[in-house]
């Protein structure tokens, strides 16, 4: 008698058990059509935005800090065209020539412009497969050209800019990078529109799309450039 | 300073080149980090308790257990109550200060560690550099005392020069992609060499009104400061 009520019990408590494993299963496969059903909605990405690095040859890296430093030679005098015509002279450029000094400029101009003109020039680097170290040296020595040969024409060397437009620049630059590949990487126009936006470099022909440079100058008191980019 | 710049200008670029297994990237970082300093100003008999945030970039080259650094702060506080002696005669009232300080450091980490090895002690010393520079605005006094600035905006720079020390602890991790954190005591003292007072009133352009040789203002910082290797 004891044995047969025991077993009684023992296959009730199999059938519940049963029916416990049963419906648990049953949840979880609903769960997981849910998520699918999660995921289906989601955006998918019709582009992987991100860098892939490469080695250089010595050639390419020389032509790249030369193609720079020609830009500069030509958006400086159009950034600035009373300062270059007014201050700047090749017979003081001899003489500032190899000197340094602190500048007097106001925090704006060292501590946003630089970084942010240094930060361009990391992803410009970036953008063309350099890994995120040789991006920066190869910031530090355009900044270094910049500083000693071209903006000596109106102005000595300055210290800050030298230290701040290189390696303040590479830390916003790194920034940058990662938040314009997480906008790139929503797959929306907005994030596209803004990915691009805050880091031109993604937009040129050796990295992902079209871009058109236009300068503009009257030669006398405007100058600029105008840029037309597609998504 | 010149030199200083010539070499490390030198060094990176060598850096962009270096292919051999001494001379490694590897070896080379980017650092930043953020701090709080507390300190005082002095000159002659007016003194000023500074407090403020800095935010402390570095770039470095290990060649274990050495480390030589090349280390930047630029720093912001806002002040009162002190008057500064500039052509015997005195200015203040209520400023803002911006400091920027270059320092090339020598550092050494030493065989003692925390947190069971993995957090080496460091110590590193350096001459410093900095500019100090003091804005004021709607103030009328150098003006008044004679000095020919066009509108009530001036600021006072002053060139600096004196050493840097500092104790810290830094994660020790495999790889520096890994962005090993660390943490430091600094401590900046520094004299003036000279001094300009500037006419701060058209935001693109500051003019200097006045200069002169200068080592009467001293001061004094504990900085600490917070940060990872970028990579």
């Amino acid at each position: 008698m004891i044995s047969n009520s025991f077993k009684a019990i023992l296959n009730k408590l199999l059938t519940v058990f049963l029916m416990g494993v049963i419906c648990l299963g049953n949840a979880q496969a609903q769960s997981t059509e849910e998520e699918d059903l999660e995921a289906s909605r989601k955006r998918v990405p019709r582009y992987q935005f991100g860098y892939n690095d490469r080695e250089h040859t010595k050639k390419e890296t020389a032509l790249h800090i030369a193609a720079l430093y020609g830009v500069t030679w030509i958006v400086y005098p159009l950034s600035q065209p009373k300062e270059f015509r007014e201050e700047g002279s090749f017979k003081d450029w001899r003489k500032r020539f190899g000197r340094l000094t602190f500048d007097k400029d106001e925090p704006f101009w060292n501590w946003m412009i630089h970084p942010i003109s240094g930060s361009q020039l990391f992803l410009y680097y970036r953008a063309n497969g350099y890994s995120r170290i040789n991006a920066f040296t190869n910031t530090f020595i355009s900044s270094a050209l910049f500083e000693f040969t071209v903006e000596t024409y109106t102005e000595t060397a300055s210290i800050q800019d030298l230290f701040v437009t290189p390696i303040v620049g590479s830390i916003l630059g790194l920034g940058i990078e990662n938040f314009s590949m997480y906008l790139l990487n929503t797959g929306n126009a907005f994030g596209r529109f803004w990915g691009h936006a805050i880091n031109p470099a993604t937009l040129f022909w050796f990295y992902d799309g079209k871009m058109l440079l236009t300068p503009q100058t009257n030669l006398k008191d405007s100058g600029g450039v105008t840029f037309r980019m597609e998504f | 300073m010149k030199l200083l710049f010539s070499a490390l200008v030198a060094f990176i670029t060598f850096q962009a080149q270096a292919e051999t297994t001494m001379w490694t990237k590897e070896n080379l970082a980017l650092k930043g980090g953020v701090g709080i300093y507390h300190g005082d100003l002095r000159q002659d008999n007016s003194r000023a308790k500074r407090v403020g945030a800095s935010f402390n970039p570095q770039v470095s080259y290990r060649l274990y257990p050495f480390e030589l650094v090349f280390s930047g702060m630029i720093a912001t506080g806002k002040e009162k109550s002190f008057r500064f002696n500039v052509n015997q005669q005195t200015l203040g009232g209520e400023f803002r200060s911006h400091e920027v300080a270059i320092s090339p450091m020598a550092r050494i980490y030493t065989p003692f560690s925390i947190m069971r090895e993995r957090w080496p002690i460091y110590i590193s010393i350096g001459p410093s550099w900095s500019l100090h520079s003091f804005n004021f605005k709607q103030n009328s006094e150098a003006r008044d005392k004679g000095f020919k600035v066009s509108g009530d905006r001036f600021k006072l720079a002053y060139d600096t020069s004196g050493f840097i020390a500092a104790i810290g602890v830094q994660e020790f991790t495999k790889y520096k992609e890994m962005n090993p954190f660390f943490v430091e005591l600094i401590w900046i003292k520094n004299r003036s060499r000279k001094m300009s007072v500037l006419d701060t009133e058209k935001f693109y352009k500051t003019n200097s009104v006045y200069t002169e040789s200068n080592n009467t203002l001293k001061q004094s910082l504990f900085v600490l400061n917070m940060g990872v290797t970028f990579f």
